[in-house]
């Protein structure tokens, strides 16, 4: 059988050792692998794409290679240049090391703040739960099937909203929130950090034993898991009876 | 107290059937014992009940908690029983309206479970035909049990927007399919599900084309 001549390509790149710091910057492409020699310094294991790709093309005096059966051609070129060299490689992780700059002892925004901000989101995300009034919910509750709400568990706010978590959501005109671990966001909002949000989830819901529940200006509040009930007509009933609102008054 | 106040008060709080001796009778009080019991049982419930609660029938709950009981009874001490078995399981001599359904309903609704308990222990016995004539009639609390459907009448349960609604819940808890197809029903259980009818019961695609046409 013949040989898939595209399968067979490995791409390497080499460069003079004083550039070792510049190709630093691909430490994120985790498939590669280093190694050095007396003068230069190797890196295999690329992508088409990798070896392409304007993040390695903007790296001066890098010269790119492609492999074939022990032979070494310089990429768009049909001459082999030489033999591929045998080397000990080390993943790049590894084998390009960052170095921490020195403690700056003159650097005073160490306690500068972020605070959390919410954006608009590119990326579509499934509801999870919904705030609606408790008028709406009354009357959706007194003519509704008992299977729309088995997945459906709540909890009053305020009052007068009720807070409603499980899926199917119920076909009614409210605030919908998507979920993120524990924080519940508007729909179509992200954090603008995500990096940052394990952080806050440490910082105000450490046990994690709340639901947190994000407004569009990025103010929270939470609330208790275990406040959630499962929703019925009886369950509202006895809940807005106890108090002391009700809805039809409104 | 007597024997059925004990066991009525048992079977509603704790969903099982204690028997205490073999009394088949029952004193007055204890009928209005059981009759104010059952009444407050069927306020808690009726907060759960969708639209407007039809109003508490008394006599139909007592004879559907009459029944259950001596259905027990006569189950487990087949000997002492003969001729006087259609007396003791007499049907409901009120109207069987919307009211009395849900209100039998309270202690019936425990029936299907007595029936297989009965099936299990001597599939040929007597009271099994009877107890599924009555369940015939009552059949918002026999829709656990696999009665024919052809036999059923819907006039009442469709008269009441409460009990119809009820009937579907029940339906679909049981996955009742053959209900379900039901041409009185379908159009309520499909509205039941919205927009997801898969996602809630998988098997009802099997009667897609049903719900295309209503």
């Amino acid at each position: 059988m013949a040989e898939d001549a595209a399968d067979d390509l490995s791409y390497l790149i080499e460069a003079d050792v004083s550039m070792a710091d510049k190709l630093a910057t691909l430490r994120h492409w985790r498939n590669l692998a280093v190694a050095f020699e007396a003068e230069s310094v190797w890196l295999k294991g690329f992508s088409f794409e990798q070896i392409n790709a304007p993040e390695l093309r903007r790296i001066p005096h890098v010269r790119r290679y492609y492999a074939r059966a022990g032979l070494l051609f310089p990429v768009n070129s049909l001459l082999p240049a030489g033999r591929l060299p045998s080397l000990l490689w080390t993943p790049i992780e590894r084998g390009l090391r960052l170095e921490l700059p020195d403690f700056n002892h003159n650097f005073f925004a160490v306690r500068t703040q972020i605070s959390p901000r919410l954006v608009h989101a590119t990326e579509e995300k499934e509801a999870a739960a919904m705030i609606v009034s408790a008028p709406e919910l009354e009357s959706y509750l007194r003519t509704a099937a008992v299977v729309r709400l088995s997945n459906i568990r709540w909890t009053i706010l305020d009052g007068r909203d009720a807070f409603l978590l499980g899926r199917p959501l119920l076909p009614l005109p409210g605030a919908v929130y998507w979920r993120y671990d524990d924080s519940f966001l508007p729909a179509g909002l992200s954090f603008e950090a995500e990096a940052l949000v394990d952080a806050i989830n440490r910082r105000i819901n450490d046990k994690s034993h709340d639901w947190i529940v994000w407004n569009e200006d990025a103010t929270y509040f939470s609330i208790g898991k275990s406040q959630l009930q499962p929703l019925s007509l009886s369950s509202f009933r006895l809940s807005v009876d106890k108090h002391l609102i009700h809805p039809a008054a409104q | 107290m007597d024997a059925i106040q004990h066991t009525i008060h048992h079977l509603r709080q704790h969903e099982e059937v204690v028997l205490h001796g073999n009394v088949v009778e029952h004193s007055a009080e204890a009928a209005q014992e059981v009759k104010s019991f059952l009444e407050s049982e069927f306020q808690n419930e009726s907060l759960d009940y969708p639209h407007s609660t039809p109003p508490f029938d008394a006599e139909a709950a007592f004879w559907g908690a009459v029944t259950v009981y001596r259905a027990a009874q006569l189950i487990l001490d087949c000997n002492n029983r003969a001729d006087d078995l259609p007396e003791l399981l007499k049907a409901f001599s009120g109207d069987v309206t919307a009211s009395a359904h849900v209100s039998a309903d309270l202690c019936l609704r425990f029936l299907p479970d007595i029936i297989s308990r009965a099936q299990s222990i001597d599939a040929d016995d007597p009271i099994i035909a009877l107890l599924e004539a009555q369940l015939t009639i009552w059949h918002y609390a026999g829709i656990a049990h696999k009665l024919a459907v052809d036999s059923l009448d819907f006039n009442v349960i469709s008269s009441d927007a409460c009990l119809l609604q009820m009937y579907c819940n029940r339906v679909i808890e049981h996955k009742r399919l053959p209900l379900a197809k039901l041409a009185t029903l379908k159009g309520n259980i499909a509205a039941s599900f919205g927009a997801y009818t898969l996602e809630f019961w998988p098997d009802i695609d099997l009667v897609k084309d049903n719900y295309a046409k209503h």
